[in-house]
This record gives C-alpha cells, structure tokens and sequence, in this order.
C-alpha cells in the first residue's frame, strides 16, 4: 500500500468525525512497522526506548496534540510526529542522566539494553558512527524508501540541508565501511 | 563501485540493522490502546492542576483585597492621621492653671417647673 499516494486527510477540517478518525487509525496501524522502524533509528537503535516513542506519538495524533493538515503524505507527516517526540525523548533522557546519574550507577540493571548479537552491533556500531542527520537521512532514503525532499519535510530542514547531510552520510558510510573492511 | 552499487550496499546494511525490528515490532492495537488508555488520565491529571491553579488564584486575590480592606490596618491609619502636630509657639496657649472666675456658690435652689415652684414668693 503506498501511503504517498493516499488522498490527503485532513483531521482538522470541518466535519472531522469517527469516520475520519477510523480512517487515520487504520493507515496508521497499516504504516505500523514501519514507524517502530523509524522510531528504531531515531532512538539510535535502542527498541525499548523505541516503543515508548512510538506509543508517545499514537498518544499525540488520538489527543489531537498532534493533527494532520494533510501538507505532506500522511507517512512524512507521522514520521516527523515520531522524530520530534524521539528528541523530546532525549533530552528528558538527557536530564535524567545528568540529575540521576548518581542512582542510574547505583541500579545499572535499570539502564540496561536489551541483549543485542554480536553481529546487530557491530552493524549498529557502524551507523552509530554516522552524525544523526546523516544517518537519518540515510535511513529515511535507503530503508523508508522516501525521496530526499521528503526526508528534508520528516527532518525539517530544507531540501539543501537534507542532500549536503545525504552526500556526507554516503560519504563517511563509505569511508567507515573501508575502514571496517580494513581490520 | 558504481552508484547503485553503492546503494544496494547501504540498503543492505540498513536491511541488516533492521532485521530483528520486525519481529520484535510490538502490536499496533497494543501500542495504540495504551496511548488511549493514558490519555484520559493525562487529560484528568490536566483538568485536577487547572482546578488547584484556579482555587490557588481565588484564594491569593480574597487574601490580598481581605488584607487590604482589613479593621486591623485601619486604626493604625487614623492615629497616624490623628496625630496632634504642636507648634513652636502653642505654649502661650496653654493655661498655667484652672480658670480663676469659678462660678460663686448660689443659696437659692435650683428652679424646678414643679408644683412648690412658688413656695418663696
């Protein structure tokens, strides 16, 4: 199903009712697997922190925090929803860290990540060694499946930014992969 | 390495990042269920702090206007008000002792209206 080509929905009109809603909710849990991925790569590959994101940004589109005016497609309006509460997420994370640190070294069992093989690391590691921008970018092109406009539109930033951020991520990709080759 | 080469080799590696994403994708009607299921407590958690901010506001005015318009406060006003400003020369004023004409003691009762008014006459 290609959510792209899906007529526009707008939730905010005029005589926005169930139908519209249900309507919302079913391409949403169409396009399910595909934001856990997304939401995936914005936590930085970390599932746990992924799934709280993702069920952050169901919460905002259900309480109309978040409302779709139907300027993009739906999967880079919802995307965008995921990237920006992923951030929001981070920065919370962030804080935590810094005001908790003292008791996140006192209970690392809490911390924890989930057990990961060997091989989803060393994958993992690699990207993690892309600028998030880059990786982001990449991810939305290579694994989304979205032109890079609308990777600029899911990002935010402009369609310039978002093909110099997709240049330099091929780029430092390459050189991590000969780098990587090398060992 | 041709450019769509070099695609296909990061497609992969993003495929191969991905890999166990789906099987370990929580259910949609899980995930969604829940966000409804906190939403109205979020929502009543909202309305509850609203409701305190209010009452904390009516409570902050009544006491300020109650204090404003307290008894208490205004007696203190009007002795500052009151208060008798005395001038360098108001000692030429005063008396240095009762006044020296006192009424003479009269013999004669007071007159009363009563029936034996004409008892003298």
């Amino acid at each position: 199903m290609d959510f792209l080509a899906i007529p526009l929905i707008s939730a905010k009109a005029e005589g926005c009712g169930v139908e519209r809603a249900a309507t919302l909710e079913h391409e949403l849990a169409s396009l399910h697997p595909k934001s856990f991925g997304w939401a995936v790569a914005c936590c930085r590959y970390d599932r746990a922190e992924a799934e709280e994101v993702l069920q952050t940004s169901y919460l905002k589109v259900f309480s109309g925090k978040a409302r779709f005016d139907g300027k993009s497609g739906l999967k880079t309006w919802f995307f965008g929803v995921i990237r920006r509460t992923a951030a929001e997420s981070r920065r919370r994370n962030l804080l935590r860290s810094v005001f908790l640190g003292r008791m996140a070294r006192l209970h690392p069992d809490d911390a924890a990540a989930p057990p990961e093989t060997a091989r989803d690391l060393a994958v993992r590691s690699l990207l993690r060694k892309l600028a998030r921008r880059q990786r982001e970018v990449l991810e939305l092109v290579f694994y989304q499946d979205l032109s890079i406009e609308e990777a600029a539109a899911v990002m935010a930033i402009s369609l310039g930014s978002a093909r110099v951020h997709y240049q330099r991520g091929k780029q430092n990709l390459r050189q991590v992969l000969d780098a990587g080759g090398r060992r | 390495m041709t450019r769509d080469e070099e695609s296909e080799k990061i497609r992969a590696l993003l495929n191969e990042a991905h890999r166990d994403d789906e099987a370990s994708c929580p259910p949609f009607q899980r995930l969604a269920g829940d966000a409804r299921s906190v939403q109205p407590h979020r929502r009543a958690r909202a309305i509850a702090l609203l409701a305190m901010a209010a009452a904390a506001a009516v409570i902050a005015v009544v006491s300020f206007r109650g204090e404003q318009a307290s008894p208490a406060a205004q007696p203190a006003a009007l002795a500052s008000s009151a208060l008798i400003v005395e001038g360098p020369l108001d000692f030429l004023l005063q008396l240095p002792r009762a006044a020296p004409l006192d009424p003479l003691a009269s013999l004669r009762p007071p007159l009363s209206s009563g029936p034996d008014s004409n008892k003298w006459r």
